[in-house]
């Protein structure tokens, strides 16, 4: 009989860093670079195949011309309430920000409690750079001993961002906060307002009620995918029976060769001290 | 006003709140398009046959999804099989403390709206017992056919529903190796630690404006209007960075001046 194969997750895409500058704090600077705490795996989008089972492309093409274009030929625009487009360069965007494009300034610390999750748009790694081990960990320690968050805002693809720079098992976070004004409040979208006395009897018939249903932790199976879960699990069922498997061209970039998880990312970054210690 | 999107029953043990899902955020002020530089027209986006270069239709393309030693195709009718039941209901499974999920669980907020005028004394009265025990409800539904999680909290007197990340996408962190690193010294920290404090405030999020979005609207004005555009400005070099201690020590000290003046 067959080893039985270890149980096989699907292919995650490597983090690539897209962002990288520095995390000034008075007159402390620490170079980082951000990767996306959120790991991405096959499984939740599927990939789109031609029916002789090769993986598509994605390809921009202009209209009036009829064919694909390179990238050197696709402009960004901005859209006019009039319908007209202005081009705008990456040179122009960057020359409106230059310093929040690449520095990321500390100017106000909160308590992280303070923080309300509705406000909590996307979760980042921030990873020493080259010779900022030391700060990057003062920092950390700091934070993480406080319970605080530094506030700031900076620049990044495009868009302004505010920001809470927070630290969690030795970590130094990112978790970027959505502009208050995109906010919408209870009164903007209509909701009811409450009576002028809610029933105290209701109030500690409910409480009750959550107490009855209260656990001390999360079960995390409960934060499953289970959908996800049963896909992958029947595609792994049809590969070992070999049913409708596909080779996949070995010019896709990519796609067999490195398969780097985000833990291992975080694990080597944390081992391996950056050289020129200051 | 903002649709609701979203008709729905809270379910808590058999208790059963009509509710309707509100989207709690406004869309982004500036989004981009991409043309094509030469004659301005928007660009369309197709999936095309890598060695062909003929599209492929969506309808006409075939799901795969990518193994470590394998694609596999699943089929149509594989797929609808996999659906989760429709359903209306917002289940309960539990109460957590509101402080028991971190930061990267949390994504898109939610309102919900009390829809039937009878249930209206129960919402009001679940949100103010969530207030009063610091709890958060963890709750499972299925919306357009894909399951979701999310975070049942009190916002003020209202309720609010968090959608959750999977706990494939979460990375959980405390396995990570000890440090092997040069450790700041306790003086560093202190010093580290007075700074934070010093710059210690309420949180005042209504500071921050989407000054950059403003930016760009001003810039592609004037440059419809055929005004010239600002040049990129040379970024000044930095000066070679102090010791931490000196840098610490010397924050510190520009703070108490400025407290001073």
């Amino acid at each position: 009989m067959p080893e039985p194969k270890p149980p096989t997750e699907a292919v995650a895409d490597p983090p690539t860093a897209f962002w990288s500058g520095t995390i000034t704090f008075g007159m402390v600077t620490i170079p980082v670079s951000l990767v996306s705490a959120v790991r991405s795996s096959v499984g939740v989008s599927l990939r789109q195949l031609a029916p002789d089972g090769t993986p598509l492309r994605r390809e921009y093409v202009c209209p009036q011309h009829q064919r694909p274009l390179e990238p050197d030929e696709i402009a960004r625009a901005y859209e006019l309430s009039d319908g007209e487009f202005v081009v705008l360069t990456d040179d122009e965007l960057e020359a409106l920000a230059p310093e929040a494009s690449h520095d990321i300034e500390l100017r106000q610390f909160v308590d992280r409690d303070q923080l309300s999750p509705m406000l909590f748009e996307r979760p980042y790694f921030l990873l020493p750079g080259s010779g900022s081990t030391k700060p990057y960990r003062l920092l950390t320690q700091v934070l993480e001993a406080t319970g605080r968050a530094g506030i700031a805002t900076f620049v990044m693809r495009e868009h302004q961002r505010v920001v809470a720079i927070l630290a969690n098992d030795q970590l130094l976070r990112a978790q970027t906060l959505r502009f208050v004004s995109r906010l919408r409040t209870p009164q903007s979208v209509g909701l009811p307002s409450p009576p002028a006395q809610v029933d105290a009897a209701q109030i500690e018939r409910m409480r009750d009620l959550i107490r009855a249903h209260e656990e001390a932790d999360i079960d995390l199976s409960e934060l499953d995918d289970e959908v996800r879960v049963r896909t992958i699990a029947l595609a792994q069922r049809k590969l070992a029976e070999g049913r409708d498997v596909v080779e996949q061209p070995s010019d896709e970039p990519d796609q067999d060769a490195e398969i780097i998880d985000l833990m291992e990312v975080l694990r080597r970054s944390l081992e391996r001290p950056m050289a020129s210690e200051a | 006003m903002p649709r609701s999107i979203f008709n729905a029953r809270l379910v808590i043990n058999g208790l059963g709140i009509s509710v309707k899902l509100v989207t709690a955020v406004e869309p982004r002020q500036v989004s981009f398009r991409l043309l094509h530089a030469s004659d301005r027209v928007p660009v369309r986006q197709r999936m095309v046959h890598p060695v062909t270069g003929e599209e492929v239709a969506h309808e006409s393309a075939q799901k795969g999804i990518a193994l470590p030693h394998g694609m596999v195709v699943l089929r149509d009718e594989e797929l609808v099989e996999l659906e989760p039941t429709a359903s209306r209901d917002l289940e309960v499974l539990r109460f957590v403390a509101t402080t028991q999920l971190d930061h990267p669980w949390y994504v898109r907020p939610y309102y919900l709206s009390p829809h039937d005028p009878d249930d209206a004394q129960a919402y009001f009265a679940l949100a103010r017992a969530l207030a009063a025990e610091s709890k958060q409800g963890i709750v499972r539904w299925t919306m357009r056919k894909k399951p979701y999680r999310g975070a049942l909290r009190a916002v003020g007197d209202h309720l609010a529903l968090i959608t959750l990340r999977s706990a494939a996408e979460v990375v959980a962190t405390d396995a990570l190796p000890e440090l092997s690193w040069p450790a700041p010294s306790i003086q560093e920290l202190a010093m580290a630690r007075q700074l934070v404090e010093m710059l210690e405030g309420e949180l005042d999020l209504e500071q921050f404006h989407d000054r950059y979005a403003e930016q760009v609207i001003a810039l592609a004005e004037a440059k419809a209007e055929g005004k010239t555009t600002p040049l990129p400005t040379a970024k000044p070099e930095p000066a070679p960075p102090p010791s931490l201690a000196d840098a610490l020590a010397a924050s510190i000290t520009r703070l108490q001046e400025q407290d001073v003046a």
